[in-house]
């Protein structure tokens, strides 16, 4: 699909830029707060899903993510699930390992010709901007959620440990991760220290040269650059910018 | 059957972006006849100030970013301030159990983890406001 939107639809003949690069992250949502060690066996399948599929690089979730920020053994088993699946299963031997497969071709040609009826119903709305702008991305990502938790409330789908198979107690605990409770104040204590060490009228400057660009059509990467250059921080940057633009409210609703 | 509509405000303080968890809750309690007002996220301020510009009866806090002990006091410090610090204060998302007792005594009434039946949630709050009606 990619190869064809860029030959087809842009006309580029660059082949560097028909080269379709995809990350995996596995899913978040998927993760369960109820026998939290049972989201290592679903990254580590959606991890194995993300290669077959094609993927370039993969970010297998932490099993804890649901209970806590993860915990450094959480992160170092996130690495060993990547690691195995490359090192020792031989699933990254092959380019397509599923290639050929009658059910899997069969999956991909329906994906790909549902995928072209919402590129061509976002079109028809006056393309993605539009489509933002209008809140229907966002509907559709809302339906879509509670869908997905009606059928799990009904259990029409399966959650293992949650809507079938749940035990009656808590079966384990598992190592939580929390935060310094100190750690706002040692960040405002660094930002105060930064702000006196650095030097402020380089930082004014840079900040109102960031102003500029963004009142006019030039594109604002290289000035936030020279911001961050100038140690402005990431809070003065975004004071600039909304200063000019304003802030953008997710066009969510119920 | 007459009866004021109890007002809900749902909001998320904080930068995170977890919302999941909040639509759902907030389409339940919308499904079972409350006034839901999904406020996505606000700052404890704009959580306040929303809550007494709409009158709401209940708000519901949604946080999975662990930094609930200090965004749950400046919410309430908030309301407090605003002269809404009477309104029924819920608290969903990642909650470690061994914080439910401190949550509760700062003025949190109900706490609801993952996995907790939406049906459970609707009750609650119908239970909590049946006096308002």
């Amino acid at each position: 699909m990619w190869y064809k939107i860029i030959r087809e639809r842009y006309g580029i003949e660059d082949p560097r830029c028909a080269h379709f690069r995809v990350h995996v992250q596995t899913s978040g949502s998927t993760h369960t707060f109820q026998e939290p060690l049972n989201n290592l066996i679903r990254i580590a399948y959606q991890s194995l899903a993300g290669v077959l599929g094609g993927a370039q690089s993969i970010h297998a979730n932490g099993y804890d993510e649901a209970l806590c920020l993860p915990t450094e053994q959480s992160m170092l088993l996130s690495i060993r699930t990547e690691q195995i699946l490359q090192y020792e299963t031989g699933v990254s031997n092959t380019i397509d390992p599923l290639g050929g497969s009658y059910y899997v071709e069969r999956l991909t040609n329906e994906i790909e010709q549902r995928t072209w009826g919402y590129i061509q119903k976002i079109g028809d709305m006056g393309g993605w901007v539009k489509a933002i702008g209008s809140g229907w991305v966002h509907r559709e990502y809302r339906d879509a959620m509670i869908e997905h938790e009606r059928k799990v409330a009904s259990g029409e789908t399966t959650v293992v440990g949650v809507n079938k198979f749940r035990l009656g107690k808590v079966p384990y605990q598992v190592p939580i991760f929390r935060p310094d409770p100190k750690s706002p104040e040692l960040m405002i204590e660094r930002i105060r220290r930064l702000r006196r060490e650095r030097d402020n009228g380089k930082v004014r400057e840079a900040l109102q040269k960031l102003e500029e660009v963004c009142r006019s059509d030039e594109n604002v990467t290289p000035a936030t650059i020279e911001a961050v250059k100038a140690y402005a921080t990431l809070g003065e940057i975004c004071d600039v910018q909304q200063k000019v633009f304003g802030v953008w409210r997710y066009p969510m609703g119920i | 059957m007459e009866g004021k509509k109890i007002k809900v405000l749902m909001a998320k303080p904080g930068l995170e972006g977890h919302w999941r968890g909040m639509i759902v809750v907030s389409s339940a309690l919308r499904d079972a006849g409350f006034e839901v007002i999904y406020g996505g996220n606000m700052t404890p301020r704009e959580i306040a100030t929303t809550a007494v510009q709409e009158d709401v009866d209940v708000v519901g806090l949604s946080i999975l970013s662990a930094n609930y002990m200090l965004l749950v006091s400046e919410t309430l410090k908030e309301l407090r301030n605003h002269g809404k610090g009477d309104v029924l204060v819920l608290l969903g998302g990642i909650i470690w159990e061994e914080d439910f007792s401190a949550l509760k005594e700062m003025g949190i009434a109900g706490i609801f983890v993952p996995g907790t039946p939406l049906q459970d949630i609707v009750e609650y709050v119908r239970r909590q406001t049946a006096a308002m009606v």
